[in-house]
């Protein structure tokens, strides 16, 4: 559909807040008991965290969750019950999601409708609409100014013209949110796509060259670059980078249980990790350095190369949670020669 | 005067100029950040730095350098390690040079503040925690000794979580640690980062037979750091990288400080406190306490 543009005044958001609680269960962002940022429920508006901050972990657990049964059987004398996932009871709305985090469920979702339709994953994925609210300032580590995916995808997002938030919808799931709360929601006449183009260039969230998407053609040679080993020997093999990332969605099947009752489930699994695929027989890449050169590559030559956009949003979550702060943007461009100098300086190969 | 980066840019020149060392491993600083690098011979110097943001014990990185001559740029914490590493025979102290530096207490990255200008002057309350009970910040020996004798620290008594949870009555404290646990999302960067979780195979990674499950629950998660602690005991030197590297900010740490205050109190040893001590728990004293045996 053609992009729809509302506007919502400030002072009624508190109410489309608690309107929303009857027909979604409304996710945003909130504090945990060590009052850390996460994607949680509210208990109330007053809860609600309005940050530009990203929590640590991205939403894609609502569509993707880290642990999911796919089947559970019970078995008694001769009779196997069997039931398959659990769809969630009610719609989701994610409301005043990350822009970074909301683009993600678009890239994802590439992956889950390709060859093979992934019913659980798709089925979380229709009842989940995105209420983003965009960013009025760039965090030290993000990048999203340097990754061409934009709003593409995303229900509705807010912009934060001080006054008042302008509100671009551009689904059939965002018509339905403004739809339900018509009252709430002005039409838009100005020129929105001027007065959007005017947030991000103050935000600093506006596109800058030299964009990532055009370190391909350098990061097709690079494979054997000899400066892999040195720059990504310190990466220690935890798969922080992957579960925080809005878009990793690599996963493992277990079992669970036993004879008479148990689960077949899907879990998050880290391509960083030394058992990575390993249950047939070995993690074919025997070196830590070649198991971060894979996450790389995997985001900017692999993923690309099939589907067309970068499987990374720019949130820079990696970055600022990695243990030795590890930063896949200057790798990038090093490897993709878009900068001589490696980050940290020169270093030489073992 | 020479400020303690450029002492350390020189000393790490010379030590590759001697040819005393294949790699360095050291901090660098670029985008904003202060983060671990491993250097060799004609690798650039000029980013090489130790500020209040070298969080890491970076004697994690020795497994990876094994066989190597490697010289460390070590603070209390690492040289702690290296004493603990030594006595358990995974480390040839003669292939390492330590270089010691004096520690001006690491600031706690979840309260950096934005304008980073200030950082040298930050108090207390923008500190680690281990870094307000720190007893010592100098290395007590180094092959290189970079920087000025720190005075001196005035410890801080006790650490305000800890004697929160110890408050706690056994029900409250177990609930207190499901939500903990809740948060958990077995990255495992606590086990990575943590320089004495040396195991090439992990008890978590084993599947004959499978000791944890994979699926992400409190109880499960409990499992595990409870293991975890467990192998740590008499061990930990107490860094907390566990705790800062944790991205959701669990304080695992809490586990493994109660067991060292134990070995305190039980075998007055302090892990990786000297060279010579050899490890509490797999070594015999006539004198070891007994009281606590049943």
């Amino acid at each position: 559909m053609a992009a729809e543009y509302y506007r919502l005044s400030k002072d009624k958001v508190a109410e489309l807040f608690e309107r929303a609680r009857a027909d979604y269960d409304v996710v945003a962002k909130t504090r945990d008991a060590n009052g850390n940022l996460v994607y949680g429920r509210p208990v109330s508006f007053d809860d609600v965290a309005f940050v530009d901050e990203q929590p640590p972990m991205s939403a894609k657990a609502f569509a993707l969750p880290q642990t999911e049964a796919l089947v559970r059987y019970e078995r008694e004398n001769d009779k196997i019950r069997a039931e398959g996932p659990e769809a969630p009871t009610r719609d989701i709305l994610i409301f005043g999601v990350n822009m970074c985090d909301a683009t993600a469920f678009d890239i994802i979702d590439r992956v889950f409708r390709w060859d093979y339709l992934d019913d659980p994953y798709l089925g979380r994925r229709a009842q989940t609409t995105q209420f983003a609210l965009a960013c009025a300032s760039i965090q030290q580590d993000c990048f999203c100014d340097r990754i061409s995916y934009d709003e593409d995808g995303v229900d509705a997002v807010a912009y934060d013209l001080e006054g008042s938030y302008l509100i671009k919808v551009q689904t059939e799931k965002g018509r339905t949110l403004v739809e339900r709360y018509k009252d709430l929601f002005a039409t838009e006449d100005g020129d929105a796509e001027s007065s959007i183009k005017a947030f991000k260039e103050k935000a600093g969230t506006a596109k800058k060259e030299p964009m990532l998407e055009s370190a391909k053609p350098a990061l097709e040679k690079a494979f054997e670059h000899a400066d892999w080993e040195i720059l990504a020997s310190t990466c220690i093999g935890c798969g922080v980078c992957t579960y925080v990332c809005p878009t990793c969605h690599c996963f493992d099947i277990q079992d669970e249980g036993g004879s008479s009752r148990g689960r077949r489930l899907r879990v998050w699994d880290h391509c960083t990790g030394r058992t990575f695929t390993a249950m047939a027989a070995e993690q074919p890449r025997d070196r830590q350095y070649k198991r971060y050169r894979q996450r790389l590559l995997h985001k900017f030559w692999y993923y690309p190369e099939r589907f067309g956009p970068l499987l990374c949003t720019g949130c820079g979550r990696c970055i600022t949670h990695c243990p030795v702060k590890i930063n896949i943007r200057e790798l990038v461009e090093y490897f993709g020669g878009l900068k001589d100098t490696p980050p940290g300086g020169a270093r030489h190969g073992k | 005067m020479a400020t303690i980066k450029e002492e350390l840019r020189a000393a790490v020149k010379k030590l590759f100029d001697e040819d005393r060392i294949d790699y360095f491993v050291g901090y660098v600083e670029d985008y904003g950040h202060t983060f671990p690098a491993i250097l060799a011979k004609g690798s650039d110097l000029s980013r090489l730095t130790f500020d209040r943001k070298s969080y890491n014990n970076l004697a994690d990185f020795l497994p990876e350098l094994r066989g190597s001559r490697v010289g460390l740029v070590c603070k209390q914490c690492e040289v702690r390690t290296l004493n603990v590493l030594a006595a358990e025979g995974q480390i040839e102290r003669d292939k390492l040079v330590v270089v010691g530096v004096p520690c001006p207490a690491m600031v706690d990255p979840r309260k950096l503040p934005a304008d980073e200008a200030g950082l040298d002057d930050l108090d207390e309350s923008y500190w680690q925690e281990k870094c307000r009970r720190c007893l010592e910040r100098n290395t007590p020996f180094a092959d290189v000794f970079v920087g000025e004798r720190a005075s001196t620290p005035t410890p801080a008594e006790g650490w305000p979580l800890l004697q929160e949870v110890e408050a706690m009555s056994a029900e409250e404290r177990l609930a207190w640690w499901r939500e903990q646990m809740s948060l958990c999302i077995r990255c495992y960067a606590c086990r990575l980062a943590c320089p004495l979780c040396y195991c090439h195979q992990c008890f978590v990674e084993d599947n004959k037979p499978q000791w944890l499950d994979k699926s992400v629950r409190p109880e499960n998660n409990l499992h595990y750091h409870i293991i975890r602690a467990i192998h740590l005991a008499g061990r930990c030197i107490e860094c907390q990288e566990c705790s800062r590297v944790c991205p959701v900010g669990i304080p695992v740490d809490v586990l493994n400080n109660v067991l060292a205050r134990d070995f305190a109190e039980r075998f007055g040893y302090l892990a990786g406190e000297t060279a010579e001590a050899k490890p509490a728990l797999t070594h015999y004293e006539r004198d070891d306490k007994e009281d606590f045996i049943l």
